[in-house]
């Protein structure tokens, strides 16, 4: 009778192990997103609005928005901040763009190669309670406006 | 029936295909020279007998092509030498093949570009750019192909009005520093830039050299391959670029597009403006790169300092 009610415990402890861990192991993310953004100027100070949609691991076929500011004195790649949301059937990511981050232009301004870091704040339905930062590379064009963003990265819970 | 099947099976392709197709591909610029690398990478430069590189040259002027060549394909990536081609050639508009010999001490060459021919510009060429290729196959049967960044004024021309360069290239020996990583095969420039803050502007800006006066502007210009995966150096997969002049603080190499609107490509460059008062002679650019996979590789780029 011990013998079994150390066994039964081993298994449980095991059970509850591979569960934590589990939960705890990363999430490898991926999200590729395409659209349109627009930018106002005023002096120096660039305020930027983009939508766009595509797809992303676990979240499914969705959207991203985001709003930012861009100081244009900074070249050729001018430092953007500011924030976005990630959404689709499996859940939405809340992000803030981290220092750093910035779309180098050619030298027309017109086609702009954006890199750097987003920060997830907060992540709902298959990536609930995830953080982590995502890698974000992408190019715009100013002339078109047509942007497009992807999103790589882990997610730790 | 058979309509109905027929136009049952062309809605299921259509799903198929609709299902297959990227949720949402992005405009615009394709990195240099493209995505994935072939089996062979190639890197080639244009210089004179003395290593003065140029992409600008008069109708009779000798012109050196000299070029390197990796089997991205072998276990160890290695540079091809001597014994591992079948040929390795420049291949010129209207003109005869020209055949580049592993000769790392010919003149025009040094040990990280040992492959070595030479053209002389016909007295009749039509002026212009010349969109020449160079072709490799290696003994394993592998090929390769380079082909220059599309930004005209770089790119090699024949021109009644060449500038002539500077002076004599860099050292021999100086050239020689840089040893390739295994994991990562970089091709690297340099041109004169348009914006000089201490020397008078060039005629034609953006023309390759590694000859400068004290006071201009270099652009150093790069592009390479993660030879483990085949794949184009760019943001994707790069964690950080930077070159680093001897004895200063290392500078991030933005990744962005060049060239004429709608020819545009995507690779990695910097201006770099000389001090007046730099040192004169042979300084290395240290170009390195290292991925997010942690890989790393790196290129010691020699220019000349001229007062």
């Amino acid at each position: 009778m011990r013998k079994l009610w150390i066994l039964t415990a081993a298994v449980l402890a095991v059970a509850i192990a591979s569960a934590a861990s589990a939960a705890t192991k990363p999430i490898a993310f991926t999200a590729k997103y395409a659209g349109t953004a627009t930018t106002k100027t005023a002096d120096t100070a660039v305020t930027i609005n983009a939508n766009g949609t595509g797809k992303g691991l676990l979240i499914g076929a969705g959207k991203v928005t985001g709003v930012g500011t861009a100081d244009s004195s900074v070249r050729p790649c001018v430092p953007f901040l500011g924030t976005g949301k990630i959404s689709g059937p499996g859940g939405v990511i809340i992000f803030k763009v981290k220092p750093g981050t910035s779309g180098c232009g050619d030298d027309a301004g017109s086609i702009f190669s954006i890199s750097g870091k987003a920060s997830v704040l907060k992540a709902t339905g298959k990536l609930a309670k995830r953080h982590g930062t995502l890698k974000m590379t992408g190019q715009y064009d100013r002339d078109t406006g047509a942007f497009s963003i992807k999103f790589t990265g882990a997610l730790t819970a | 029936m058979r309509k109905i099947l027929t136009l049952g099976g062309a809605i299921l392709m259509f799903g198929v295909l609709a299902a297959a197709a990227p949720a949402a591909d992005p405009p615009v610029v394709a990195p240099f020279p493209a995505t994935t690398s072939g089996p062979l990478f190639v890197a080639a430069q244009t210089v004179t007998t003395t290593g003065s590189m140029s992409s600008w040259f008069a109708p009779g002027a000798s012109i050196v092509f000299r070029a390197y060549a990796v089997d991205v394909k072998a276990k160890t990536h290695k540079v091809l030498a001597a014994k591992d081609v079948k040929y390795f050639y420049v291949t010129i508009p209207n003109q005869p093949n020209v055949k580049l010999t592993y000769h790392p001490t010919a003149p025009g060459a040094n040990a990280r570009m040992p492959w070595v021919g030479t053209w002389t510009v016909p007295a009749t060429y039509a002026a212009g750019v010349v969109n020449f290729k160079i072709l490799v196959k290696s003994q394993a049967k592998r090929v390769g192909q380079f082909v220059q960044m599309p930004v005209a004024t770089s790119m090699l021309n024949i021109s009644t009005t060449a500038p002539a360069v500077l002076g004599n290239g860099p050292g021999v020996t100086a050239t020689a520093a840089g040893v390739s990583s295994p994991d990562i095969a970089l091709y690297v420039d340099t041109v004169n830039g348009t914006q000089p803050l201490a020397a008078p502007k060039r005629a034609i800006g953006c023309t390759q050299t590694n000859v400068y006066k004290r006071g201009e502007q270099v652009v150093i210009r790069t592009w390479g391959t993660d030879l483990s995966t085949a794949t184009a150096l760019t943001t994707d997969n790069v964690d950080t670029a930077t070159y680093t002049v001897a004895g200063q603080a290392p500078v991030a190499l933005p990744y962005g597009a060049h060239g004429a609107v709608g020819n545009k490509v995507m690779f990695w460059a910097a201006a770099w403006n000389i001090p007046p008062t730099f040192a004169l002679g042979d300084v290395t650019i240290h170009v390195a790169f290292k991925t997010d996979s942690g890989k790393t590789g790196f290129y010691d780029y020699t220019i000349t300092i001229i007062p």
